[in-house]
Formats: C-alpha cells, structure tokens, sequence
C-alpha cells in the first residue's frame, strides 16, 4: 500500500513539475466535462424552472387562434407576443359552465418600466399549484385592488420599478419599454406587494380587466395606438377583449371535454400547457442531446490529447524512469507512475471541468431568471455524477495505458545512456 | 559480502550485424571492504562492466554472484528490490531526478527496497544529506546545486540503503581536483566504515595514489598492472 502511495506520490510531482505540459490535457478533459455538466445541468434546471413556473397556471389555457404553443408560453410564462384577444365574453361563459373550477381573465397591452401590466381579477390571486397547495400569489404588504387603476405588483416588479405602497406611476403602451410619448395619462396607485412565487409573474404588475380597457378605449382606432394587430380592441373594436384565460377544470375528463369544444370553434381555442411544454422539452431535449454529444466529442479529443501528453512524459521522462529502475523500482512502478499521472491530469479536468460547468449553468440560469423572471434551479445532476467520474477516469487510464506499458518495456540500459 | 564474477562475456551487435565482444572475464573475485580502481580509456567497457555488476544489464554468459545470491538466476522484480537493498550505484552524470528535491532523490531508493518504515525514509535521508555535507541543502532541487554538490547527493543516494557493493562511474568526470579528491575520499570512508565492496571506474590516473589495488580494463579484458590478463583479484 505504502508503494503505491509513494508511487502516486512521484506522479503527483511528476504532473507539477511539467505543469504547461499537464494544463493543456487537463484543459480539454475539463472542456469536455464542463459542456457536458453545463449542458445537463442547464436543461435540468430549465425543465424544472419551467415546470414549477408553470405549476400554479391551471390545466387549460384558452386564447386567440394559433400557435398553441405560443398561447402558453405567453399566458404562462409571459414570453413573446400575445396571438391576439378573444371576446370577454368567453370569460362569462366559462365561470358559468359547470365544468370549470376556476377561470381567470388575462388582459395584456401596457407596461410600466419593461414589467407587463396584466388586467386580471381576484380569481387570480385563488390560483395555486394543486388544490390543497397554499397560493401562489400572496399578498406581503398592502391589499389585492378593488377599484380602477389600483395595482398590486409583483415581488421582482416592486424591486425593480423601486415602488412602495402608495406610490403612482403611469403605464405606457405595449408590451415592452417604449418612448415617453406613449405614456398613459391615467395614474395608477400601488395598492399591494406579493410574495415572490417563483413564477415569471413576479415581474408583472396587475390591475383590473377595467383599468386595461379603460386606458385603451378611448385611443381604439386611433392613430396613438401602437399596438394595432394584437391590442385589445384591435380587431373588433371591441374593447372588452381579454388576451387569454387560465382555466382550471373540476377534472381531467372536464378539461378534455373543454378543450373539445373549443377544438370545433372559430372564435378562440384551450390549449393543455402540460402537453405544449413537453413538445417544448422535446425540442430542449434535442439541443441538449446535440451539446452533450459536442461534449463527448470534446472527451473523445481530450482522450487523444491525454495519449499524446503521457505518450511525451514517457519519452521525455525516460532517463528518469530508467534512473528510477536502476535505483529498484519494479517494471510495474514506473508504469504505475505514468498510468497515475494520467489519471491525475483526468482527475483535474473532471473536477475543473464540474467547476467550470456548474460555474456556467449558474450564470446562465441566472441570466434567464434575470431576463425572463423564470427561476432557472441548477443543481448537481446526481444521476449523471458517476458516469461523470468514471468516464473521464477511464480516458485518463486508457490515453495512459500505452506510455505505461512503454515504460513497462522500456530497457534500463538504453534509458540511462539516452 | 564477496562480489564474484565468473565467465562472463557480454557481446554486442553492431549496426553492420556484426558481433562483437565488449567483455571477457573468466574471473574476478572482490572480497568483502575491497576498495578497486577500475581503469580504462572511454570505450573500454566499464559502464557495461558495472551494469552488468548492479543486475541490470544480462550478460550473454557468465555468472555475477553478491554473497550467496547468483543476480541473474533471480526473477526480475526479485533482483530489482535485491539490488535496491544491496547495491548502490553513482552515475557518471549523478542522474539525479530533476523535479525532486536532494531529500526525494534519497528517499527513492529506501522507498523501492522498502526495508525501512516510511517514516525513517525522511530521517534517513537527512543523515545521509548530513554525512556528505549538505545538510541545508535538503529541500534544493539538482538545478540549484553545483555539480560538485549534485555528486554528493547522488553519493548520498547510493549509501541509503547501507550497500554491499557500491559502483562509482567515473563520479569525478566534471569535477576540479580538490572537490574530485573530496568525493573519492566520501566514497572510500563510506564504504570503508560499511564494509562495503567499492568499484570506482575512473579513467583519471590521478587516483592510482588513492587506492591500493586498482585493476586496467582494456579491450573488455581485466588486466592487472603488470599486464597479466584476467587477474583474480583478492584484496589484502
């Protein structure tokens, strides 16, 4: 035993003492492993960010005809542009129908600062991740709106904007930032703080469907409005239009009945946002197999790349190895201590390579919940963990195996003289 | 311990396929405390003598014996750990290891005989660094030692395992007069007070003074100074 520490002993030196050499090997094994944890880890945590920003949303989503796809990325996780307004009329019908629990009207158009201005009411703050979770959206100060231009704002919003309860701001057209001139005169009154909910809707602020409608009735038709294809109104001149509805059924067989009937209707269509997320997994699931596969093509370079470094350490080494045979060290010595020193460039790349793609998956996480308000959870793929050890271990064994056993052959005499 | 050598011819392939003799010792018998010059031009075959002596270099015949274990009827890894425990060697260019500290370079060889515990190989070797001198220079690596100091480390690296036959080849090569005198007398008290076989090629005639028995090797043949051939050689 004591050997065998003596002889990783003599390897760990080995690898200080040529460090450039060591660093380029341990580099690509550490590139290799990084895009590859990065990679995993990264769509780990966008699935599950998704999923729990998803989670208290209800079953349905229903809103204008198009890309389903694109309705529940925009009702859930407020990204991209709405694909227009349905009536509000749907919004009666539904709290009227038997078959839904909880319908919650969603009516976009403003913003104040890049936080969207979501019309809504107070079936929204009743949503939560399943029937015996707390809420999702809870009040930490204030109190819900109960008139016009009264607004609650989202934990992220209210940190953002920098407002308090009882500070007034005014709205601007559209769904982003836009110029000065664009600017609501209504002011709006903060009312209420949520908890944060670890949803995309904590950077929004809400009002009533009202106050929406009201700011924009009466510029519809106007030469101001600025958001004239998919603004409320826009289409019918109507302005009691709402962008979408979260809809949460009584059960699985109402929600597919629902999504029936609206299956053979003109005027809006129910889309599942479990089933439009997993497509959306799916297409995740392949940009996360063609990365992964980049990383273990980069693993497969570093395997040559590692070959290549012992395969040198071993020639440039061989008066030293034969020194230490002539010294008494068995043949299997001095190719233990080749074979240990590439394991231990191995070894440092996999544990670079962790740092370094964790290290990445935590800043783009971050960038994205920055970015997009939806939390990005990066935590260490366990069930990835062993084949993450062992798979750069074994390169290192296999790109060492041949310098080893050319220092397992290599003759003492001929090693001094050199 | 004796050291004997007995019908040993080593040969050599040439480039051309030719077959030539380096060696031929019918005999050569050095007793225990023996203190040898071994002479010779560059080319004479010493090095080969001596690698043939330290077990690692199989002659094509002949027999080399240290005490009652013939070397080359040992299986390798046996013969690797006896010449560890057995045989100390000094290269004509020290062959220090380069990334090691003078201590490490020490420690080496009492790592690979393993006849000590691990925690005496450090102790050990600063004994050793002590007797040759350099006590303070422990933790320096060979490119940071003159040469005279790396000989002395490479001295003190064949002493570690307390040798029965030491083999010096030609250790004075790049040094000055008094520091090559220093080494040799290094070498002789060591070895004198270990009782220990010593061999010193040097092809430097200066030395002749320094030992009392001192033996020619030309033409891959000992000979004695009288210019009788293959001398069976008995210290007084």
């Amino acid at each position: 035993m004591s050997t065998i520490l003596y002889d990783l002993d003599l390897a760990w030196r080995g690898v200080r003492a040529r460090l450039v050499q060591t660093l380029i090997p341990l580099m690509v094994v550490a590139l290799g492993v990084a895009v590859a944890v990065a990679t995993l880890a990264l769509g780990d945590g966008v699935r599950r960010g998704i999923i729990q920003a998803s989670d208290p949303f209800g079953v349905l989503v229903v809103g204008a005809k198009g890309d389903g796809q694109q309705l529940v990325l925009n009702s859930v996780l407020l990204q991209g542009l709405p694909l227009g307004t349905i009536p509000a009329s749907i919004y009666d019908e539904l709290t009227a129908d038997p078959r839904v629990r909880l319908a919650v009207p969603l009516a976009k158009g403003d913003n104040i600062g890049g936080a969207p201005v979501i019309g809504t009411d107070e079936a929204f703050f009743q949503l939560r991740p399943s029937l015996n979770a707390p809420l999702a959206f809870r009040l930490s100060a204030g109190r819900l709106f109960d008139a016009d231009f009264e607004a609650v704002l989202g934990s992220i919003a209210a940190e953002g904007l920098g407002l308090q309860i009882g500070d007034q701001f005014q709205a601007q057209h559209g769904f982003e930032r836009g110029i000065e001139d664009d600017t609501h005169d209504e002011a709006y009154t903060v009312v209420g703080i949520l908890h944060p909910s670890g949803t995309a809707y904590d950077s929004a602020v809400y009002v009533t469907t009202h106050t929406v409608w009201d700011a924009h009735a009466e510029e519809e038709g106007g030469a101001a409005n600025p958001f004239t294809i998919t603004g409320l109104g826009a289409q019918t001149g109507d302005p009691e239009r709402l962008t979408s509805l979260l809809v949460q059924p009584v059960g699985f067989a109402e929600a597919n009945t629902i999504w029936q009937t609206f299956y053979t209707r003109t005027d809006a269509q129910a889309a599942f946002p479990g089933q439009e997320l997993g497509r959306l997994f799916d297409l995740f699931g392949q940009v996360q197999t063609l990365l992964t596969a980049v990383g273990w093509l980069v693993l497969a370079i570093a395997l040559a790349v590692v070959f290549l470094s012992a395969y040198g350490a071993a020639l440039h080494r061989r008066r030293d190895l034969a020194v230490m045979r002539s010294l008494g060290a068995p043949r299997r010595t001095v190719a233990r201590v080749l074979l240990f020193e590439a394991l231990l460039v191995s070894l440092g790349g996999a544990l670079l390579g962790r740092l370094l793609g964790y290290g990445a998956a935590l800043l783009v996480g971050a960038a994205v919940t920055e970015g997009a308000a939806i939390p990005v959870p990066v935590e260490v793929v366990w069930s990835l963990e062993p084949l993450l050890w062992v798979l750069p271990l074994a390169l290192g064994g296999l790109g060492g195996l041949i310098p080893a056993w050319m220092a397992y052959r290599a003759d003492v005499v001929e090693g001094l003289a050199g | 311990m004796n050291v004997q050598l007995s019908r040993i011819t080593h040969d050599y392939r040439a480039p051309s396929g030719e077959v030539r003799r380096v060696l031929d010792i019918p005999a050569w018998s050095l007793a225990a405390g023996a203190q040898v010059l071994l002479r010779g031009v560059s080319g004479s075959g010493k090095t080969t003598l001596f690698n043939i002596m330290a077990g690692l270099l199989r002659p094509t015949a002949g027999t080399v014996a240290l005490g009652e274990t013939d070397l080359y009827t040992l299986p390798e890894a046996t013969r690797d750990r006896f010449r560890a425990g057995n045989i100390g060697y000094v290269f004509q260019n020290h062959h220090l290891i380069g990334e090691l500290t003078a201590l490490e370079n020490i420690v080496m060889p009492l790592a690979f005989a393993a006849e000590l515990p691990r925690a005496r190989w450090k102790p050990t070797a600063l004994e050793l660094l002590a007797q040759v001198g350099l006590a303070d220079f422990a933790r320096y690596r060979p490119r940071q030692l003159s040469t005279g100091q790396r000989l002395r480390v490479a001295v003190a690296r064949a002493l570690a395992n307390r040798p029965r036959l030491l083999l010096a080849d030609e250790p004075t090569a790049a040094l000055d007069p008094d520091s090559g005198a220093a080494v040799v007398a290094l070498l002789k008290s060591a070895c004198a007070e270990r009782g220990a076989v010593l061999v010193v090629a040097s092809h430097d005639p200066a030395w002749s003074g320094e030992f009392d028995h001192h033996i020619d090797l030309r033409g891959g043949r000992l000979v004695e100074r009288t210019g009788e051939e293959n001398h069976v050689y008995h210290p007084v």
